[in-house]
């Protein structure tokens, strides 16, 4: 034999050896690293995606006759862990809802530091005019940039204030969200980098000149020392690749692998929306940003302008038909098309905030406040999909803030007037109650199981929160739960309880059991839909790996 | 060993190499994260460019361009296309302008010039000092117009005029007009007009002119082919509406006194007066709207002169009695009734059902409710906040149905 062929004889047998087929799919139900509690989106991508430009009147209007999602209506989200749980990723991180943030890390924010010290010079490097409500962009003398956002001149503080307080929440609840800051600045700060133009509101641009500058900013209201009130949101960190849809995945980033319309965080945040009255959830306030960590590159997702929450409508207060209606609602048109004026449209019942007296506050109550009900500005795709577990998922984060942490946050939009952060806390602590009746009394409200003690205990968070009333019993039962083949046996007789916890099955040994739990309560026959909590077999005990929950028959919530 | 057996082992080596990250991705994931990262690894495999559709690319260039708003408002370097804004029946209506001072806080100017496929021509300039969008309590406008409209209708004179009289006339004028205005935007507000306009009226290109169903004689001021008149006059304005786009409650109230001075021939000196009122009723909720108007004009002529019929009052068209054709009807006089249910269907969007009655009369003893031709119809009115406000009117009459579509609220 020659060496070539030697050679290839070799080459042949060792490929066969490495290349014999394996199954490849597995059986399993839980894998060791199971539950996933953080999932490591962050894929190298060395290259920079391209930025993308959005339009803004498809972004609006394009919702409104086609859904762009691909997803079936009632198909869960696909990018929960085995606890049915949001693990943490590049588009959103658990904070306030697995571990307590203090008052002053709500307060905080996503804020690092400060922001602009206003008692150094402000270099203008952009700038738009836009009729009242002006815009630029600075660096300060650290050479940070930030976007300066100012209120609309006729009401002040209320767009900055719904900002700075909606960034605390957003960024709590687990969102990506830029550094905001109120900052009151004398307007002599700014000084403006030669060839900085201006552009005015028909896009026509011309030299920045401290008059110019001047005259733009010369109706914003002035405090008694002289200063203005603007927000200063930081640059993000990274390179901004354009916004991210509320659909489909970006077809350059490897890590984009689940539809947006199926991630439960982009689901959930419909209930989130309601409770903020963020009615501008759509794809222009949104960012994608290429960033590094670590040595690797990927892309992190951020929610941008917050300005359009609570009762701010960004440049003035909320429009009241707003958060009632699609800006476009053909069903609501044709009701009230045919109702001759006798149908009354929802919004005209609000018995809004005292004006002027809260207009800083804007439009934002809780008496009318329909949290199922409520709508942002278009059929948002993630937000249509919507099951009772995404809105179990939301209800659950939003009832983890108590009344003094909503306080604490609202305090960081620093109403000049007293008694207008009292009156948001209120409103915010109603609207979450609203929400978070309807989120978890959606479905069988059993959760944070944990084993303690030999017993597998839980929560009825409905009964925890006030939702329900009446008597509520358990029904359970165990089994043995094989993982290769999801095959189970039973060990335990189904029982009836009132506790809220299960001794497990006496002398289990099993590597994995399954206990079955319904919630009996005359008033709430969804309750009854079955969850299943996997507990898994380690070193220290059985400990909770899974829970399944069933989705009640009305399982999902159209936004028609 | 030789180089042929280092190569064959280098590429044994390669090969196997390759073909243990097959076999790894062949074999069951060994954790929840590894599925991922092979969903992710085989994505990575077939990353394609991330864009936007064809279609949304090209809206995006209309809204980076700022299309129409730039073309019609702005135009290029102020040049723009003008549409519309002359009176109905004038057919398509195109032309073009010049604008200057859209973004000044201190002054505004434009020029148009239009021409229409039944061939009406029309120039105008006007300077405002400030512009009326920046809420001073003082504005000055000063306004230039030439008019030339070949075939204006003419049906007669006085509230029994036939529709089957139809025939038209040409109006030729040149008009120069200054306006003082004092707290525009007030619950009381002045106003105050001088000016000069020369009027010139002939046979009307049409089929039928004037003179081929009436007299000429019997048709005041047809006769002269020239006119002059200086024109001073003012106004006082009562405003207690809620808003002044689209009001929801309130009350608006103007009288106008206008002296007309024949300064050539002295034959047509008149003065004009005209009560406007409009009120806004809320039925309930502001969801549904009565509104109401009620306007007179009555142009009184001096001993032994009288109105020229191209200055007297009429009726019909989009803006009073909508089921009849603009310049139906013609007279010193006029009363003019109206009324609308509006409701709301969306927040840009309204129904309304209407309801219109008025005439013509020259003598005082006519001013009543007899005789008063009446229409009704249905309409649409959009409304975007800071947008452009449009209104579809179907109205129908004893003359049968009659479409208008126009800017702004009917009043």
């Amino acid at each position: 034999m020659s060496g070539t062929s030697w050679a290839r004889v070799v080459l042949w047998s060792v490929c066969t050896c490495l290349v014999v087929p394996h199954e490849a799919v597995s059986q399993q139900k839980f894998y060791p690293d199971d539950p996933l509690l953080s999932d490591n989106d962050s894929l190298d991508v060395p290259e920079k995606p391209e930025e993308i430009e959005l339009s803004d009147m498809f972004d609006r209007f394009g919702h409104m006759f086609h859904d762009w999602g691909a997803s079936a209506a009632g198909s869960e989200a696909l990018n929960v862990n085995t606890l049915d749980e949001v693990p943490d990723s590049s588009w959103f991180t658990n904070r306030h809802g697995v571990r307590r943030m203090s008052l002053e890390e709500l307060a905080k924010g996503p804020n690092q530091g400060t922001g602009p010290d206003p008692s150094e010079t402000w270099t203008v490097f952009r700038s738009k005019s836009q009729g009242l409500t002006p815009g630029f962009q600075i660096y300060d003398e650290g050479d940070e940039r930030y976007i300066i956002k100012l209120d609309p001149v006729e009401v002040p503080e209320i767009a900055s204030a719904a900002e700075v307080i909606a960034t605390k929440i957003f960024y709590a609840l687990g969102y990506h969200a830029p550094e905001n800051y109120i900052v009151r600045v004398h307007p002599d700060r700014f000084t403006i980098e030669p060839g900085t133009e201006v552009e005015d509101s028909y896009g026509d641009k011309m030299p920045l000149t401290p008059f110019r500058f001047n005259r733009s900013i010369r109706r914003v209201p002035r405090l008694e020392d002289g200063t203005m009130r603007v927000t200063a949101s930081k640059y993000l960190s990274g390179i901004p690749i354009g916004p991210f849809r509320y659909f489909e995945t970006r077809s350059d980033d490897p890590n984009d692998v689940i539809p947006h319309e199926d991630r439960r965080e982009l689901r959930g945040l419909r209930l989130i929306a309601a409770w903020l009255n963020h009615d501008d959830t759509r794809a222009q306030n949104t960012q994608d940003a290429w960033v590094e960590q670590d040595g690797r590159h990927f892309v992190r997702h951020y929610m941008l302008d917050f300005g359009s929450t609570l009762g701010s409508g960004s440049v003035d207060m909320q429009y009241a038909p707003l958060t009632f209606t699609y800006t476009l609602d053909f069903r609501e048109m044709r009701r009230n098309a045919l109702g001759f004026g006798f149908r009354v449209p929802e919004y005209r019942r609000a018995q809004w905030p005292a004006f002027p007296e809260y207009q800083a506050v804007g439009r934002y109550e809780s008496e009318l406040f329909d949290c199922e009900g409520w709508r942002n500005d278009y059929p948002n795709p993630a937000f249509v999909r919507m099951t009772a577990r995404d809105a179990f998922w939301a209800a659950k984060l939003i009832m983890r803030f108590t009344r003094e942490e909503i306080a604490a946050m609202a305090a960081t939009g620093e109403y000049s007037n007293p008694d207008h952060a009292p009156y948001l806390v209120d409103t915010i602590v109603a609207r979450q109650q609203k929400c978070g009746r309807f989120g978890i009394n959606a479905m069988n409200p059993v959760a944070e199981m944990e084993v303690a003690g030999g017993r597998l205990g839980f929560v009825n968070l409905s009964e925890q929160y006030g939702f329900a009333e009446g008597e509520t019993r358990y029904e359970s039962s165990w089994s043995s739960f094989d993982n290769e083949t999801g095959a189970t046996t039973p060990l335990v007789e189904a029982r009836v309880s009132q506790e809220r916890s299960l001794d497990l099955p006496p002398g289990a040994r099993d590597a994995f059991l399954v206990a079955e739990l319904r919630s009996l309560n005359e008033a709430f026959p969804d309750w009854r839909e079955t969850v299943r909590i996997y507990l898994r077999r380690g070193s220290s005990g059985y400990e909770v790996v899974g829970v399944e929950r069933e989705s009640p028959e009305s399982n999902t919530f159209p936004m028609n | 060993m030789t180089t042929r057996a280092l190569l064959v082992i280098a590429a044994i080596v390669s090969v196997a190499a390759e073909s243990t990250a097959q076999s790894q991705e062949s074999s069951p994931p060994s954790s929840r994260q590894e599925i991922l990262v092979r969903k992710r690894r085989e994505k990575a495999e077939r990353l394609e460019p991330y864009e936007v559709s064809s279609t949304e690319d090209r809206m995006r260039g209309f809204e980076k361009a700022k299309f129409p708003q730039n073309w019609l408002v702005k135009g290029w370097n102020g040049i723009r296309p003008v549409i519309g804004g002359m009176p109905s029946g004038s057919g398509f209506v195109m032309g073009g302008g010049y604008v200057h001072g859209l973004e000044n806080q201190y002054y505004g100017f434009q020029a148009n010039g239009r021409y229409s496929t039944r061939g009406y021509t029309m120039f105008d300039g006007e300077f405002v000092l400030p512009p009326p969008q920046v809420g001073r309590r003082v504005e000055l406008k000063v306004r230039g117009e030439y008019r030339d409209f070949t075939s204006l209708r003419f049906y007669g004179l006085g509230n029994d005029s036939s529709v089957e009289d139809r025939s038209t006339y040409l109006l030729n004028d040149t008009k120069a007009t200054a306006y003082f205005w004092l707290n525009p935007r007030g619950l009381l507000s002045l106003g105050a007009e001088a000016g000069f306009t020369t009027i010139r009226t002939d046979s009307g290109n049409d089929d039928r002119s004037i003179e081929d169903v009436f007299d000429p004689e019997d048709v005041p001021g047809f006769m002269e082919e020239r006119t002059d008149y200086i024109i001073a006059g003012g106004w006082a304005e009562f405003d207690l509406r809620d808003k002044w786009e689209n009001p929801a409650v309130g009350v608006v109230a103007r009288i106008t006194g206008t002296r007309y001075e024949d300064t050539g021939l002295s034959e047509h000196d008149f003065t004009r007066i005209v009560g406007d009122v409009k009120g806004y009723i809320p039925l309930g909720p502001r969801s549904r709207i009565l509104a109401l108007r009620a306007r007179t004009s009555h142009a009184v002529d001096d001993e032994g002169k009288d109105v020229p019929f191209y200055m007297m009052e009429t009726l019909g068209g989009a803006a009073t009695v909508r089921g009849f054709r603009e310049f139906r009807f013609r007279d010193e006089r006029n009363l003019y009734l109206s009324a609308e249910y509006r409701w709301e269907v969306s927040p840009y969007v309204d129904f309304t059902l209407f309801f219109d009655a008025g005439k013509v009369f020259s003598d005082l003893d006519d001013y009543n409710l007899d005789k008063m031709h009446t229409g009704y119809g249905f309409g649409i009115r959009t409304h975007a906040p800071g947008g452009m406000q449009l209104r579809f009117d179907l109205a129908n009459s004893t003359e049968g149905f009659k479409f208008h579509i126009g800017g702004g609220p009917s009043f």
